[in-house]
């Protein structure tokens, strides 16, 4: 490379981290225990003081998530959708992640995001009240069938 | 759907059977959101309307072409609302239900948690076809989205029967209680150059056509009055359309 290109790109300042990038593996290991985007961003603020919106939460799953289907390995793990059209990033996220507790990193040199790990709850069960609502049910295969006046009455 | 106004929305077509409408609508609909002083932005999700018909055809530079056949699919929605205005009009094309239909399954719970509500249109017309097209997607969707219901009177005393008194379309209707509007039949003389010309009826009703044959009095005040019929609807059921 010519020798003044590479004094401008040595002085330029280095891409600063992503805000949320040292939360990557506690949002991951939230996101797996079944907390919303929005309790998410709640813990973030509430234990570190950082303020995340929902936005930048998904952002950071869905980029796991691309690094995941990136690997080779992981391709070759079958499910039951492998036939279909390539899925978006929600996909990897459903599965759960091996070995985070075990990792050593996170007992030799607790980071702020392990020991949140620690104090939560495990596997907490979901709390949003669900209404019910009526399913709506349609055969494809069946034609559409008339009642009674078959004239317009709009 | 929550019971609170989302913080931002898409408004999609189900976009099962070609040449009911669709686009027709979307149009109106871009011009009435256009008189809301509400920043909104059109996606171009028809693959298969290449040129003419097209939502581009009409708004060249306003709307964007998006492939929703890659890996990605449907993120556009997201995407586009994180980084510009909260409502998105996305006409989706005929044939684009599976890839729709996945999307919601994989995506809906995270747009949710965004603060995304979603109205989808479906268009229906006499012909049967176009009701079994709006049911299809309604099983395929069921209560992520609200309907709204556009009979398209594309031909003079249009006869909705399949609509009006189906087993199942009812069954719809009872569980979803959709909003219903009608788009009145336009005549022919001016449907037919406004399509040729990518003119929409604003373009006409206020002479901004620039065709010819699009400049007669009557063609004018016939835009008109389409304009301020289906403005009137969109008025009635403005919470679907907004943020």
């Amino acid at each position: 490379m010519v020798r003044e290109f590479q004094a401008v790109l040595d002085g330029l300042p280095g891409k600063p981290p992503a805000p949320l990038e040292e939360y990557r593996e506690l949002i991951c290991e939230m996101r797996r225990r079944g907390l919303t985007y929005r309790e998410i961003a709640g813990v973030l603020a509430d234990r570190f003081q950082v303020k995340a919106d929902l936005g930048a939460v998904y952002d950071v799953l869905r980029g796991v998530a691309r690094r995941k289907t990136a690997l080779p390995s992981q391709r070759q793990v079958k499910t039951e959708r492998a036939t279909a059209a390539p899925q978006p990033s929600r996909i990897p996220l459903a599965r759960p992640v091996p070995q985070l507790r075990q990792a050593a990193p996170l007992r030799q040199a607790p980071r702020p995001d392990a020991r949140a790990v620690r104090t939560m709850p495990a596997a907490q069960p979901q709390v949003r009240k669900v209404v019910e609502k009526p399913v709506f049910e349609y055969d494809e295969n069946e034609p559409l069938r008339l009642t009674g006046d078959s004239r317009s009455i709009e | 759907m929550p019971a609170t106004m989302p913080q931002k929305r898409v408004i999609l077509t189900m976009g099962g059977k070609g040449g009911v409408g669709k686009t027709t609508f979307m149009i109106s609909l871009a011009e009435w959101l256009g008189t809301q002083e509400m920043a909104f932005q059109m996606l171009d999700l028809d693959v298969e309307n290449k040129s003419r018909g097209s939502l581009k055809h009409y708004f060249e530079g306003a709307a964007a072409k998006v492939n929703i056949h890659t890996p990605a699919g449907l993120d556009t929605f997201i995407d586009s609302l994180d980084q510009g205005p909260k409502i998105i009009l996305a006409d989706m094309g005929a044939g684009s239900g599976q890839v729709a239909h996945e999307w919601f399954d994989t995506m809906y719970e995270a747009a949710e948690e965004m603060g995304i509500g979603f109205t989808a249109i479906g268009i229906v017309t006499a012909d049967p076809a176009s009701v079994e097209s709006v049911l299809s997607w309604a099983k395929a969707l069921q209560h992520k989205v609200q309907y709204v219901i556009v009979l398209n009177e594309a031909v003079q005393h249009a006869d909705f029967a399949y609509w009006n008194n189906t087993a199942q379309a009812e069954q719809f209707r009872r569980i979803f209680k959709p909003v219903v509007i009608t788009m009145k039949n336009r005549l022919a003389d001016l449907e037919n150059p406004s399509r040729q010309h990518g003119a929409t009826l604003g373009d006409v009703a206020t002479r901004r056509a620039n065709v010819p044959e699009l400049e007669k009095s009557s063609l004018v005040a016939r835009a008109q009055g389409y304009q301020k019929q289906i403005f009137q609807e969109l008025d009635k059921n403005r919470e679907l359309f907004l943020v």
